[in-house]
């Protein structure tokens, strides 16, 4: 599952700084030490992130109904479905944000609340929220001192992130693509191996969505784990390495691109995507 | 939990919220006793500094309010996600919280009584009023002062984490305190045990300051603060079961 070997470095991450915070989660037999010392991510045997049978309601709404997933090292996962079919509810699951009524997730083979160093084990990006009377660099730097990360790392990562020309301005004037690019510096504070992102392109200009894609791709390509969820499957079908669609709470598809592409010779993702979350006729409400 | 102390240090100081609260407080609350103490002419049993002093408890309503905010702004702003990410044993968050804000709290508190008293004393003594206060006197005011400065932070926290709605938690608490107790007082035989067991009694009472005109019904000051560290630490258990029960909502 892992990606080919590469030397190449996370865009700003890596500082001589982060030996200490990074590689700190399970390092037993099955982690590969000599690309960890290479400043590459720890990966662990087990998958980056693996949920069976998930299953929330909210009231009397069935939000996630039977979604199971895997998400290996090395590539990028794109996560698909249209709105309402529980993308956002199936992330915050993994996440222990919300606690599912049945089924498991897990990161590197463990429960996230039971994580040693979340943050050091997965990144993610779900809201874009800062307080809007606080700076980005604050913002970030709040979030690396309850991580135990140095406070060095998040002006870098403002710079990785091309917004060191507003990391002292209030996150209240701040536009929607300078929020999403903040939240990405705040889910690679930990230089995670594990990357989780909700719809990260969103906001962004075609000049941020081809930087975001170059990061994802070297991300990726350092050996992490990406998993993104998108509605633009131009996008999807440039990037992803694997394809997760789910569709009223049920994963209908799991698979790498290329098979999936190669079970219709001559469709498109987007034609596939529509024949996988089609409504059959007679519910259209 | 001393990296979860220096983060919420940290969030306390980048947010100008709580200089604005504080520094807002600060000017009213001399202001208010600068023009008491200078041209009240007092009548009652109660002592003149322990009448004017009472208008410092309104740091005890900031610090109230400053907990209540520290916890639902995190989800107003939707920042709770990140900081759970981080911390996904959620009672040590609220605990840091907790940690921080009834620290900032006592010295706020110190603070503000500690000005009131010192703009106090010297008014009354020019216009030849007798303060009513030995050296103790004034120094237990500024120490319950304190102390209930940082209980009413506590409680704020709890409030905040039972009532995650910011304008909802505000309302109820400002309801509580400035309509439901001050006109619950006036009810025949209900009224005796708000003014001893409500928030503005126990706080005079922590303050040994007036409250109610005669001042005649409050606790003792250890009795009060205990009071008040009771209703806290129920709101606080209360507060810290939900947060840990609740989805994080998007």
């Amino acid at each position: 599952m892992a990606g080919q070997p590469t030397r190449r470095r996370v865009p700003g991450g890596d500082a001589e700084g982060m030996e200490a915070t990074k590689n700190t989660q399970s390092s037993g037999p099955a982690a590969r030490p000599a690309e960890a010392a290479a400043g590459r991510p720890t990966v662990t045997s087990a998958p980056a992130i693996q949920a069976a049978g998930l299953r929330k309601k909210f009231g009397h709404v069935i939000a996630v109904d039977e979604v199971s997933l895997t998400v290996g090292y090395g590539r990028i996962t794109g996560f698909l479905g249209p709105n309402g079919a529980g993308k956002t509810t199936t992330l915050r699951m993994l996440l222990g944000l919300i606690r599912p009524d049945a089924g498991t997730a897990t990161i590197t083979g463990t429960l996230y609340p039971d994580l040693a160093s979340p943050a050091q084990t997965v990144g993610a990006l779900l809201d874009a929220a800062a307080h809007p009377g606080r700076t980005g660099r604050d913002h970030l730097r709040v979030l690396a001192a309850a991580a135990g990360i140095p406070q060095g790392r998040a002006d870098q990562l403002l710079a990785t992130v091309g917004l060191q020309h507003a990391a002292r301005q209030r996150a209240s004037g701040y536009s929607q693509g300078m929020r999403q690019r903040l939240g990405l510096a705040a889910a690679l504070l930990g230089d995670p191996a594990v990357l989780v992102l909700d719809e990260p392109a969103s906001g962004l200009d075609p000049q941020g969505i081809r930087w975001l894609r170059d990061l994802l791709r070297s991300l990726a390509a350092e050996g992490r784990a990406v998993l993104v969820s998108s509605h633009i499957l131009a996008e999807v079908a440039q990037t992803a390495d694997d394809v997760i669609i789910i569709h009223r709470g049920q994963t209908v598809t799991q698979a790498p691109l290329p098979d999936l592409l190669a079970t219709r010779p001559g469709a498109s993702l987007e034609d596939i995507y529509f024949e996988l979350t089609a409504i059959p006729e007679g519910e259209l409400s | 939990m001393t990296r979860l102390i220096r983060a919420e240090a940290l969030r306390l100081r980048t947010a100008r919220t709580y200089w604005l609260l504080a520094a807002g407080t600060i000017a009213l609350i001399a202001g208010a006793v600068a023009a008491t103490a200078a041209a009240t002419s007092f009548t009652g049993s109660v002592s003149p500094a322990r009448q004017v002093l009472a208008i410092a408890g309104l740091a005890q309503t900031a610090a109230l309010l400053a907990g209540v905010l520290s916890v639902t702004g995190e989800f107003r702003h939707k920042t709770i996600t990140s900081a759970v990410l981080i911390t996904p044993r959620r009672t040590p968050l609220l605990a840091a919280k907790l940690i921080t804000l009834a620290a900032s709290g006592l010295a706020f508190g110190l603070a503000a009584t500690g000005m009131a008293t010192a703009i106090t004393l010297p008014l009354l003594a020019a216009r030849h009023l007798p303060a009513g206060v030995s050296g103790a006197g004034a120094a237990a005011i500024i120490a319950g002062g304190a102390v209930a400065t940082a209980l009413a932070a506590a409680l704020g926290i709890g409030v905040g984490a039972i009532i995650r709605n910011q304008a909802g938690a505000v309302i109820a608490v400002l309801a509580l305190l400035y309509v439901a107790e001050p006109l619950l007082g006036f009810v025949p035989h209900l009224g005796t045990a708000i003014q001893q067991y409500g928030l503005g009694g126990l706080a005079a009472a922590a303050t040994r300051t007036a409250y109610y005109s005669g001042g005649a019904h409050l606790l003792g000051q250890p009795a009060a603060a205990l009071v008040l560290v009771g209703y806290a630490t129920a709101a606080l258990l209360a507060g810290a079961a939900l947060l840990r029960r609740r989805d994080i909502p998007t």
